[in-house]
């Protein structure tokens, strides 16, 4: 299992468009995959699970992998928070 | 896959509709939606919502959803819901309609349940 923390660093945040990037990606991996805010643990591979969390520009969340493309997925997925989810800002 | 229809007051359901294209950058394929409009004959309503019934179900049924409960839309539907595989539920809003899309390759009891839970638990005060 990998954990990764990663700081939201696109001006929008984990709102609805990216929410919706980040699972069409997730659901590419067979592994499992969470994110972690505060006590809050949701499938990554769930648009509406992730809008719970509202996670804002500069929070910083847990993801966790668990499965056979693990680091794939992990690697992937820090990537598109990285690259502001293609918004530019 | 299911296939889902918004029966809605005015353009509400269409609205929906764009928003949630919008967001999940999907096509909507298999989801269409039917504005009422009380002042119209609702006979001609009930073979249209008919029709859209069996062009949507590809076998695994259609999920109805609509917006006040009582109210024309959703009496409309009334007797849509002694279909077997026709569910209806009401309160529609965007959280649920997206809940519904993006699981819509599930059972169709299972979606009902989900998407109805989504709705209710994106209430929230802030």
């Amino acid at each position: 299992m990998i954990k990764k923390k990663i700081r939201i660093i696109n001006k929008l945040g984990l709102h609805a468009r990216a929410s919706s990037k980040l699972t069409q990606l997730a659901c590419t991996f067979k592994s499992e995959l969470f994110l972690i805010k505060d006590k809050n643990k949701v499938n990554a591979k769930s648009i509406m699970e992730i809008l719970m969390l509202a996670a804002s520009k500069n929070t910083i969340i847990t993801l966790e992998a668990n499965g056979e493309d693990e680091k794939e997925a992990t690697e992937s997925i820090v990537n598109l928070f990285g690259s502001y989810f293609g918004e530019g800002e | 896959m299911i296939g889902i229809l918004l029966v809605t007051h005015g353009d509400i359901g269409k609205a929906l509709l764009n928003c949630a294209a919008h967001i999940l950058d999907s096509s909507t394929f298999s989801v269409d939606c039917l504005s009422i409009n009380s002042n119209k004959n609702l006979e001609n309503y009930s073979n249209i919502i008919s029709k859209k019934i069996k062009d949507l179900d590809t076998g695994n049924g259609v999920l109805i959803m609509t917006d006040i409960y009582g109210a024309t839309p959703c009496n409309l539907l009334n007797k849509f819901t002694k279909e077997n595989e026709v569910a209806v539920i009401t309160g529609v809003n965007l959280p649920m309609l997206i809940k519904a899309i993006s699981d819509r390759k599930d059972n169709l009891s299972i979606i009902v349940k989900d998407s109805m839970d989504c709705a209710i638990n994106n209430i929230k005060k802030i």
